[in-house]
């Protein structure tokens, strides 16, 4: 009888804390939608046997597009989910107020922890992802190397805009480790991750697919990607203009997120200063 | 106003329990002090009286809902970078990435100061804590790391050091050592310290502000002059061989309140104190016994007296109606015995 006290007391303390959570419980539904929207995309489209969805353009694999796209993520998953628990684990570690008061902003302290980051995934997609690639027959053409370092380099710049909104949001609201998978999920699949975007031009989101996969800075990297690695008889194949051009698309839209996410940074701070939720973990 | 390096005017700060409903908890209810150059403040106060959250404020951590502050003449809220520039808070709440050595560590936080870490080595020096440099923090004691914080903070050299209870971990040769050294040390500065300890207090402090639960204003003036105003000047703690009964206990004639087995009584002057000691030896059933001047936490327990707001001193007496902690026998305000 004691045993089923306990447990129903310990049981009754979770509810309450996860009740008392409400953001939490909104955003574990959010997950759940995002992954349906997904997997159940890539499930229906396997199940009809309807390869368009999931093929690139021409007659590449499935295992390329989403090597390619493991490969683009590598750089960008985990420097993300670390970059964005850097507030938490200052916070926690008494670190966050200490830095505040030395005149370092949450938004330098992520920079530096997204760098850092970047830099270690970077050898591990080397050593990792790229001999595989290799094997697939996926080779980085070595007069594309230039573009390829600026595709990957704008793609963290837009990565730091994330980073910096989901991170502001760490400083008001606590349990926010879904709300990091909620954008992690969501980008992968506006980037084409999953499936190109470019495959549901036919479709009624048509229109919205394709103004993403040339305006959304991640989308537009993963495609010129995927254009470079894939041999051109296989889908795959871009001119170096149209990587230029792409590049300064990227480019744009990568400082409008910047510009937005620091501001939106830098006031949720201040809020935080204010709410005196700035070293809560 | 020139020569003031720290002016507090009105500071109120309110918390909610959640962010978007729930009645405002007020921390600080209107605090206002005034320091000058190289004066220096001890914040003092029972848990929750907002001393911690008061030194955040000045640190810039937090925003204060109303009132504001004046460091060295600039405002804390318009003039972060400057007031930043001039501040240092040494907090118990700086814990360290456990895998970095302490070399390490000093050299990162040197570095967001805009500090040299050899300025951190003079300290580790003095405390001996040289030879720990190339050994990661996993390996330190909580002393230890109480003097890395202090490392940390002096490094900047700041106009105004804010240390939070910084001397609780520290064991008591290390203490004195320290006290030693930030007298010296705090002789071009401006500190602000929250601590009970009567020692730290007494002599790196010129000034007290005495704080409420609630985050109010019990008492502010310079250590001398709140000494000065008590009544008493000592205590003698005597410790007796089984209880001491309390026709025994009032039946000595003086103020006292009893700490578990103990008992404190207070004194106005040495003939008072001589009186009471002979009187005890007559007694004969004393263990022991020790005569101390008033400390700071004695300043400040008498103080709250005055108050009557805590729970603690619900007490009334019957003769005056002062207010009474309850485990006193005795009125502070007319002198009469309480049963």
């Amino acid at each position: 009888m004691g045993y089923f006290k306990t447990l129903n007391a310990c049981t009754m303390r979770y509810f309450r804390i996860d009740w008392r959570y409400k953001f939490s419980i909104v955003t574990d539904a959010i997950w759940t939608m995002v992954t349906v929207v997904a997997f159940g995309t890539l499930g229906y489209a396997a199940g009809q046997g309807n390869t368009d969805f999931i093929k690139y353009e021409g007659n590449s694999a499935f295992i390329w597009i989403l090597v390619t796209g493991i490969f683009y993520w590598t750089f960008f998953s985990r420097p993300f989910e670390e970059s964005v628990l850097a507030v938490p684990e200052e916070a926690a570690r008494g670190t966050l107020g200490f830095l505040v008061t030395n005149q370092v902003s949450p938004a330098t302290m992520l920079t530096g922890r997204l760098i850092s980051s970047v830099f270690k995934f970077t050898i591990i997609a080397a050593t990792v992802v790229y001999p595989v690639m290799y094997v697939l027959d996926l080779k980085i053409p070595p007069e594309y190397l230039l573009e390829i370092f600026l595709i990957l380099l704008i793609s963290m710049f837009f990565m730091l805009a994330l980073v910096f909104i989901v991170s502001a949001l760490t400083l008001v609201v606590k349990k926010i480790g879904v709300v990091i998978n909620i954008f992690l999920h969501s980008a992968r699949i506006l980037s084409g991750f999953y499936f190109p975007l470019s495959n549901g031009k036919d479709s009624e989101f048509g229109t919205a697919a394709i103004w993403i996969e040339k305006y959304l800075p991640l989308a537009r990297g993963l495609v010129m990607i995927r254009d470079i690695v894939i041999p051109e008889d296989k889908g795959g194949g871009i001119s170096h203009t149209a990587v230029w051009e792409g590049l300064q698309w990227m480019l744009i839209g990568t400082v409008i997120a910047l510009v937005f996410a620091f501001f939106f940074i830098s006031r949720i701070t201040d809020l935080s200063r204010k709410w005196g939720t700035l070293e809560f973990y | 106003m020139a020569n003031k390096i720290v002016v507090a005017d009105q500071i109120v700060k309110e918390f909610k329990p959640n962010l978007f409903m729930g009645e405002p908890i007020r921390i600080i209810d209107g605090v206002s002090f005034q320091l000058d150059k190289e004066e220096s403040l001890a914040i003092i106060g029972p848990n929750g009286s907002g001393k911690t959250t008061l030194l955040k404020i000045l640190a810039t951590i937090y925003l204060p809902d109303s009132g504001t502050a004046l460091i060295d003449g600039y405002d804390i809220i318009k003039d972060t970078k400057e007031v930043r520039d001039r501040i240092s808070l040494v907090s118990p709440a700086l814990d360290f990435q456990k895998k970095l050595t302490l070399k390490e560590t000093l050299k990162f936080f040197a570095d967001i100061q805009d500090s040299k870490i050899d300025q951190a080595f003079d300290f580790l020096e003095y405390m001996g804590l040289m030879p720990m440099l190339d050994l990661r923090l996993e390996t330190f004691s909580e002393g230890q790391k109480a003097m890395t914080r202090l490392a940390i903070g002096l490094m900047k050299k700041p106009d105004i050091l804010l240390l939070d209870e910084v001397f609780a971990t520290i064991d008591f040769r290390r203490r004195e050592h320290l006290v030693k050294y930030l007298e010296d040390y705090a002789k071009g500065i401006t500190l602000i310290v929250v601590d009970h300890t009567s020692e730290v207090v007494d002599r790196l402090c010129s000034k007290m502000l005495l704080m409420k639960r609630g985050g109010s204003t019990l008492k502010i003036g310079s250590v001398e002059e709140i000494f000065e105003k008590s009544p008493y000047k000592y205590d003698i703690i005597a410790v007796p061989k089984k209880y001491m009964p309390e026709d025994i206990t009032t039946g000595f004639g003086y103020p006292y309140m009893r700490l578990g087995g103990r008992v404190r009584f207070f004194v106005k002057s040495k003939e008072e104190a001589d009186d009471l000691i002979e009187r005890m030896f007559e007694w004969d059933k004393f263990l022991s016994f020790e005569v101390s001047g008033l400390s700071m936490d004695d300043v400040f327990w008498l103080s709250m007296l005055e108050s009557a707001e805590e729970e603690q001193f619900k007490k009334f007496c019957t003769v005056c109606s002062a207010f009474i902690p309850k485990d006193m026998g005795w009125c502070l305000q007319c002198g009469s015995f309480i049963e």
